[in-house]
């Protein structure tokens, strides 16, 4: 138990990174692959629980990797990472089994599961480290496998291989140029202060400033990681390529992409803007509520018009993840004008919607793919009367509908209200009028498509359901997401505190320094 | 392409390609180096011979599953990587140790024995495995052959 205690950071990390190569060895047993692979994403799960209470029982667990001494690599698991990882190791492990019965065989067994474990691996380290550094190195891990995973085949597939072709085109090559300024900003960031170590550069950056003699280039490379960040996480005027990859990818990878994937650029946001560039929150804090409450809209706006179930949950995710993004924006101004207790709040509320947006999306797209197994289209238009035929998925999309567009007594309720409230106590008067005026364009448009699908006849044109049915492997995660989004909902207290702990650990970054930079090297 | 001149200097190239390879995968612990570039620089020249005999005269010869390269060099290195939590470090810890190189009773220098090595090694052929299974994938013309085929 100590050995797994001490070593707990890194083999979240190391395990998917094992499993990866024997997935592709033992690619001509398949019954062997997915009991191995569900065996360790079970026990990812259970370690990213044990990582998440040590981290709220113990303090940030700082992990040495390779024993380089003092500026060697380190992996910080503060309360921010470890509920981070936890939401990927679930997240991952649901879509995981869902997947069984939803991917064709072959692509199953000959490339999903080892580009699954890699893609994991990518993202728990993305959560994990605290090397700005490894961070690049570990969104390319990251990028580089989900790329791939967009193109594996279904089982009754109904999208084209050449729009998948398409997608994963435009997902690399957008995201490789993200990479490309990513890494200029951390090559700039590098050349001026001369560190990588997150915690040494924060402390840096904090003498710069309090010296009054703060460099010019260090706004253009935060503006630079607003760009990294906001790409990645399809923030305007960066949304564009979201409501095309995420639509065509299969629907357990469609679910990591907008459950996790894109949470990686508010991870990123947070982690970067407010330890790093902590002293120039009062510049960066204005910008990233403009951006956030112009791809709301952009978002909303699009969402209505859609009548592909998917690119509408796409169209959904970049207008949601504007309310995080808003919530980060006002705590920054918040922050900079001196309200710390304002900030906290704020900061708090937009990680609450953050993991319940993650639960019901990923939910969503989840249920999504059941439909389209169960309609052969994924055109709202020519479905129509589903809730007598597949009754179970039409249970799932009420529930993820009423959570996004912020329904009693689902969980996006107590993230709208926490997140709303907290800004209306600080006087955030326009942002948050904005943002009520398109939450009720979410309750339209979510409830819209809910009811195409499920309500009234379908047109006798279109031909019969398929006697398909979701299996239980499909089901089962569908209907635990949905049990959280509600449990969320109903006892939301625990997430609530833990999220206050998180902001007041964000917005205080001194804990995390002295973790990283005072301690004993072996 | 595939004149004579190209296969001559290809099968050349191929042996003084993989020489400067093994060179720079085994000073890679401290100079400029190692598993990555070697890795690159064997796969060009592996390439270069898929590219000047054609995928498919190559294949009559020698065919190997580059997809299972890729595996048991991932899986080499990532055991290398574990293996120090066995014995009590961290991950990713190297073990060092210079040892007098003695060649007939001559002392000819150090010999720098570190453990990363074989995770070097593992690099090596993931990216050889990685790089040729997609220079075979991409140059394995299902279509039609437009010579009219052989």
């Amino acid at each position: 138990m100590s050995f797994l205690m001490e070593h707990l950071p890194i083999l979240l990390v190391a395990i998917p990174l094992l499993m990866a190569p024997i997935m592709i060895l033992t690619r001509s047993y398949p019954g062997l692959q997915k009991v191995l692979n569900l065996v360790a994403s079970v026990g990812l799960l259970a370690l990213s629980g044990l990582l998440l209470s040590s981290v709220w029982n113990g303090g940030i667990t700082v992990y040495e990797v390779g024993e380089f001494g003092k500026y060697g690599i380190v992996l910080v698991a503060d309360l921010l990472s470890a509920s981070m990882v936890g939401l990927n190791c679930l997240i991952g492990c649901m879509g995981l089994i869902y997947s069984y019965d939803y991917i064709e065989s072959k692509s199953l067994n000959l490339t999903y599961h080892s580009l699954y474990n890699l893609m994991l691996a990518g993202i728990n380290g993305i959560f994990l480290t605290g090397d700005i550094f490894n961070l690049f190195v570990f969104f390319e891990i990251m990028l580089l496998s989900s790329g791939a995973l967009i193109v594996a085949n279904e089982t009754s597939s109904v999208t084209k291989i050449s729009d998948k072709m398409e997608a994963t085109m435009k997902y690399i090559v957008l995201n490789m140029l993200g990479s490309n300024v990513m890494l200029i900003a951390v090559a700039s960031l590098y050349a001026s202060i001369g560190s990588l170590n997150m915690a040494d550069i924060a402390i840096k950056v904090q003498i710069l400033a309090d010296a009054g003699t703060m460099p010019w280039h260090m706004y253009a490379i935060g503006l630079l990681f607003i760009i990294v960040f906001g790409g990645k996480a399809a923030v305007f005027p960066l949304h564009y390529w979201l409501p095309d990859v995420h639509p065509t990818a299969p629907s357990p990878i469609s679910a990591m992409l907008s459950g996790v994937i894109i949470k990686i650029g508010a991870y990123g946001i947070l982690r970067v803007l407010f330890v790093i560039f902590a002293p120039l929150q009062a510049v960066f804090g204005p910008i990233i509520l403009m951006l956030a409450l112009i791809t709301i809209g952009l978002g909303a706006t699009s969402a209505i018009g859609q009548n592909d179930v998917k690119r509408l949950l796409a169209y959904s995710s970049v207008s949601q993840i504007g309310y995080v993004f808003m919530g980060f924006g006002m705590g920054a101004i918040a922050y900079s004008s001196g309200e710390v207790t304002g900030a906290v709040l704020i900061i708090a509320a937009s990680f609450v919607y953050l993991v319940n947006h993650a639960l019901a999306k990923s939910m969503l797209f989840l249920t999504s793919g059941g439909i389209i197994h169960h309609a052969g289209t994924r055109d709202m238009r020519k479905m129509g009367g589903m809730i007598n035929s597949d009754p179970a998925m039409c249970v799932a999309f009420l529930v993820g509908a009423m959570s996004i567009g912020g329904v009693p007594p689902m969980g996006g309720f107590i993230a709208k209200f926490s997140l709303f409230d907290a800004g209306l106590r600080y006087a955030f008067y326009i942002p948050i009028a904005i943002a009520l005026l398109f939450a009720v364009f979410t309750l339209f448009y979510m409830f819209r498509g809910w009811m195409l699908m499920f309500w009234g006849e379908r047109d006798p044109q279109y031909g019969e359901y398929s006697h398909h049915k979701s299996s239980l492997l499909m089901v089962g995660p569908i209907f635990l997401l949905a049990a959280l989004v509600l449990i969320f909902g109903i006892f939301a207290e625990p997430l609530l505190e833990i999220s206050q702990t998180i902001a007041a650990q964000v917005i205080d970054p001194q804990p995390y320094i002295d973790a990283v930079l005072v301690r004993v090297i072996r | 392409m595939t004149t004579i001149i190209t296969k001559t200097i290809a099968k050349i190239c191929l042996m003084v390609d993989m020489l400067y390879s093994l060179d720079l995968l085994l000073i890679g612990g401290n100079r400029p180096g190692g598993g990555f570039i070697g890795g690159v620089l064997c796969a060009c020249g592996i390439g270069l011979i898929y590219v000047a005999y054609g995928y498919e005269d190559v294949k009559k010869i020698w065919n190997p599953d580059w997809h299972s390269w890729f595996g048991y060099g991932l899986l080499f290195a990532s055991i290398t990587a574990i293996s120090p939590l066995l014995a009590g470090h961290n991950y990713f810890r190297s073990a060092f140790e210079l040892s007098p190189l003695i060649v007939g009773g001559f002392h000819l220098g150090e010999l720098e024995l570190v453990s990363s090595m074989f995770f070097d090694l593992g690099v090596y052929f993931v990216v050889i495995g990685g790089l040729l299974f997609i220079v075979t994938q991409v140059g394995m013309d299902k279509g039609k052959d437009p010579e009219g085929g052989k």
